[in-house]
C-alpha cells in the first residue's frame, strides 16, 4: 500500500462516527485524570480496560491512548494552579508555573503550555508517521538476539535514568522479572513459583499489578497525606490566556528544544515522558542567558517540559507499534488490550492491521486539535473540576478498580492480588522504591526469557550471538554504558538525582 | 517536608530483597535446570533469584536513598485498614451476595478512610454507585455477574 492511500485510509477510519465519539471521550477524560492528582493515566486506561471488551480493536485503543496523551494536556493544569503535579511527568512544570500563577498570570502560564504541548505532540506524531512503518520493516528482519538486546536495554535504561536510586530501580525491575516467570513455561509447560494455587498457572494479572501499585497506593498515599480540605483554585478567565509578544518569544525556541529532546527519549525504550521533561528544562536552564530567572516564573521553565512531555508520549507509539516492545507502563497496559482483542503487536502489525495503525495515528491529529479546544476555550470548565472534593472521587475509583480488575478474568482471585500489592504499594512509595520499573520488567521479562533462550538454542549456548549482529550489538554496549556510566560517574547520577529531586515527583509512570 | 528515610529502614528493604531473592533463587532449582543451550524452566528464574539477592545485598550495604525527604508526612494506619478492609469485603461478597451488597460494603467501609468523614456525601456513594455499577456492567455490558444472591 503506498504512503498516501495509508494515511487516507487512516483518516476514514478515525472519521468513523464510533472512533471519533471514543476519541473525545479519552482525550477528555485524560485531560480530566491528567489534572486531578492522585489518578494518573495507568490507573485510567487499566480501569477501562475491560470497557473496551465491548468495542472494535480499533475504537478501543484509540481511546486508551487518548488517555494517555490527554494526561498530559491537563497535567500541567494542577501544577500551574496548584503548585502539585497532575502526573509525574508534569512535575517539573511547577517550578516556573507556579510562581507565575502567584504572580497573576496562571492564564498566560496555561495557555503557553497548551500551545506548546501541542507542537510537540504534532512534530512527534509527523516523526511517527515517517519512522513508525520504515522502523516496522527493518525490524522484520530482527530475530531472537536483536529483540533480546532492545529490551535489555529498555529495561536499564528505565531503571537508572528514572531520577530516584539506580540500585532501587534495577532491583525493581528483577523483581517485576521474578514476578512475570509465575505461572506456566511457555517453552515447558512446567508450573513455576505456582505453589498450588490453580489461579496462578496463567501468571499474575498486568491489570491487578497495576492497580495494586499504582491505583490503590497513590490513592492510599493521598488519603495520608490529605487533611480533608479541598483545594482553593481561582478561576480562569479567557482573556486573562492571552500571552503577550514577549512571552511567545519567550517560549519559542524552548518548544523547539523540548520537542526535539522529546521525540528522541519517547522512541527509545525505557525512558518516557518523565525523564524527557527533565531533561528538556535542565537543558534550559543550561542554555538560558538568564538562568537566574529559572524557578521565578520563567517561561522557558513551563514551554520547554510541556513540549518535551507531549512528544515523548507520541513517539513512545514508534517502538510500542513497530516493534511491539512497549517502552514503559502505560504502552505495556495498552499493548496487553490489543493482545486481549487478539492483535499481536510486532513488526507484521502494520500490514496485518493497517486500518488500526494508521487510524490511530489519525486519531492522534483529531485528538490534539480536540485537546487543543478543550484547554484554552473551556479551560475554565476543567479548572472547576479541581473543586470536586477527593472523598467523592476516591470511592468511586476504588469500585472501578474493584470491577475492573475482576473482569479481566471472572476472577476473585485477582481482587486479592490488588490488595496484596496494593500493601507491596504503599511500602515502596514510603520507601522510596519506583513501581514503573517494576511493571515494564514484568511485562518484558517473559518477552527476555523467551527471545534469549530462543538465541541461544540458535547458537548452541554461545552468548557470542548477541554481539555478532550489528543492531543487538549496538544495544548490549549502550546497555553496558548506560549502567557504567551511571554507577562510575557520581556526577552524571547527581546531576539526574538533582533535577529529580527539585520537586516531589508523584509515583506514577 | 521534614520526615527522611532513616538508614535502618533501608537496610530492612534490601535486606527483604534479598531474602526474597534467596528464596526465589532456591525455588528454581525445584524445575528442571536444563543447559545454556537448551534452558529449562528454573533456569531463568535462578538468575533472576539470584540478581535480586545481589541488588538487595547491594541497597542493604550503600542504603542509598538515606537521608532523602519521604513521601508522606503523616503515616496513620486508618486509611490503609479502610481502604483494604473496603476491597476485601467487596471479594469476599461478590460471588455469594452479589454486585449489589458488595458495593455497598466497599463504599461504606472505604468512605471512612477519608480524614473527614462527610455522611450526606457518603449516603449519596452508597446509593449512587451499586445502582451505577448494576446499570453500567451487568443491565448495559452483561458482565457475568449478578446483582443479588437470588
Amino acid at each position: 500500500m503506498d504512503y498516501l492511500s495509508a494515511i487516507q485510509l487512516g483518516f476514514a477510519t478515525a472519521f468513523e462516527w464510533n472512533n471519533l465519539l471514543f476519541c473525545l471521550v479519552g482525550v477528555a477524560l485524560g485531560t480530566v485524570v491528567g489534572l486531578l492528582p492522585g489518578i494518573g493515566a495507568l490507573s485510567t486506561i487499566s480501569m477501562l480496560l475491560p470497557l473496551t471488551f465491548y468495542m472494535e480493536p480499533t475504537t478501543a485503543i484509540i481511546m486508551l491512548a487518548g488517555v494517555f496523551y490527554g494526561a498530559q494536556y491537563g497535567g500541567s493544569i494542577a501544577s500551574i494552579l496548584l503548585n502539585i503535579p497532575g502526573t509525574a511527568t508534569n512535575a517539573i512544570t511547577c517550578l516556573d508555573g507556579y510562581p507565575l500563577a502567584k504572580q497573576g498570570r496562571a492564564g498566560v502560564a496555561l495557555a503557553i503550555t497548551t500551545l506548546s504541548s501541542f507542537v510537540g505532540g504534532s512534530f512527534a506524531i509527523l516523526v511517527l508517521m515517517l519512522l513508525g512503518p520504515l522502523l516496522a520493516e527493518v525490524a522484520l528482519a530482527f530475530g531472537a538476539p536483536e529483540y533480546t538486546a532492545i529490551m535489555v536495554f529498555g529495561l536499564i535504561a528505565a531503571s537508572t535514568l528514572s531520577g530516584g536510586s539506580m540500585l532501587k530501580g534495577l532491583a525493581m525491575v528483577v523483581v517485576g522479572v521474578a514476578l512475570g516467570t509465575v505461572g506456566m513455561d511457555m517453552n515447558t509447560g512446567v508450573q513455576r513459583f505456582q505453589f498450588g494455587m490453580r489461579d496462578l498457572s496463567d501468571g499474575l494479572s498486568i491489570v491487578a499489578l497495576a492497580m495494586g501499585l499504582f491505583g490503590v497506593a497513590e490513592i492510599l498515599v493521598n488519603l495520608m497525606r490529605s487533611d480533608g480540605s479541598p483545594f482553593k483554585v481561582h478561576d480562569v478567565t479567557l482573556r486573562s490566556l492571552i500571552p503577550t509578544r514577549k512571552d511567545v518569544r519567550e517560549s519559542t525556541m524552548p518548544t523547539v528544544r523540548g520537542t526535539l529532546i522529546g521525540t528522541v527519549l519517547g522512541i527509545l525504550p525505557g525512558t518516557g515522558a518523565t525523564i524527557a521533561s527533565f531533561m528538556a528544562y535542565a537543558t534550559e536552564k543550561r542554555v538560558s542567558r538568564t538562568p537566574g530567572i529559572f524557578g521565578k516564573g520563567a517561561m522557558a521553565g513551563i514551554a520547554a517540559p510541556e513540549a518535551s512531555n507531549n512528544a515523548a508520549v507520541q513517539s513512545a507509539f514508534i517502538p510500542t507499534l513497530s516493534l511491539g516492545i512497549p517502552g514503559d507502563a502505560v504502552m505495556a497496559v495498552m499493548l496487553g488490550a490489543l493482545m486481549i482483542h487478539g492483535i499481536a503487536p510486532g513488526p507484521s502489525l502494520v500490514n496485518q492491521h493497517p486500518e488500526l495503525f494508521w487510524g490511530l495515528i489519525a486519531s492522534f491529529w483529531i485528538g490534539n486539535v480536540i485537546l487543543l479546544v478543550l484547554n484554552l476555550p473551556f479551560i475554565g470548565l476543567f479548572v472547576r473540576i479541581l473543586k470536586i472534593p477527593y472523598d467523592a472521587l476516591y470511592v468511586a475509583m476504588l469500585f472501578f478498580i474493584c470491577v475492573g480488575v475482576f473482569s479481566i478474568r471472572n476472577s476473585v482471585f485477582d481482587v486479592f492480588v490488588v490488595i496484596a500489592f496494593g500493601i507491596v504499594g504503599v511500602f515502596m512509595i514510603l520507601g522510596r522504591y519506583p513501581a514503573a520499573p517494576l511493571l515494564l520488567g514484568f511485562i518484558l521479562g517473559p518477552m527476555i526469557e523467551e527471545n534469549m533462550r530462543r538465541a541461544l538454542l540458535i547458537s548452541r549456548g554461545s552468548f557470542d550471538i548477541f554481539v555478532s549482529t550489528p543492531v543487538s550489538a549496538t544495544f548490549i554496549v549502550l546497555s553496558l554504558v548506560t549502567l557504567v556510566a551511571t554507577a562510575g560517574l557520581p556526577l552524571v547520577r547527581r546531576a539526574i538525582r538533582k533535577a529529580a529531586s527539585d520537586v516531589t515527583v508523584e509515583n506514577e509512570g | 517536608m521534614s520526615a527522611v528515610v532513616s538508614p535502618w529502614s533501608e537496610r530492612i528493604g534490601g535486606l527483604v530483597i534479598l531474602l526474597l531473592g534467596l528464596g526465589i533463587a532456591g525455588q528454581s532449582f525445584s524445575y528442571p535446570l536444563g543447559t545454556i543451550n537448551n534452558m529449562g524452566a528454573g533456569f531463568f528464574p535462578l538468575v533472576a533469584g539470584l540478581t535480586m539477592a545481589l541488588l538487595g545485598g547491594l541497597i542493604f550495604w550503600k542504603v542509598p536513598d538515606a537521608g532523602q525527604p519521604v513521601e508522606t508526612t503523616s503515616l496513620s494506619l486508618r486509611p490503609a485498614f479502610f481502604v483494604f478492609g473496603g476491597i476485601l469485603a467487596w471479594a469476599l461478597l461478590l460471588r455469594p451476595a452479589g454486585l449489589i451488597a458488595a458495593t455497598v460494603a466497599l463504599s461504606l467501609l472505604s468512605a471512612f478512610a477519608y480524614p473527614r468523614p462527610d455522611f450526606i456525601r457518603i449516603a449519596i456513594t452508597v446509593v449512587v454507585l451499586p445502582v451505577l455499577g448494576w446499570l453500567l456492567f451487568i443491565y448495559g455490558l452483561g458482565m457475568p455477574m449478578r446483582a443479588f444472591p437470588w
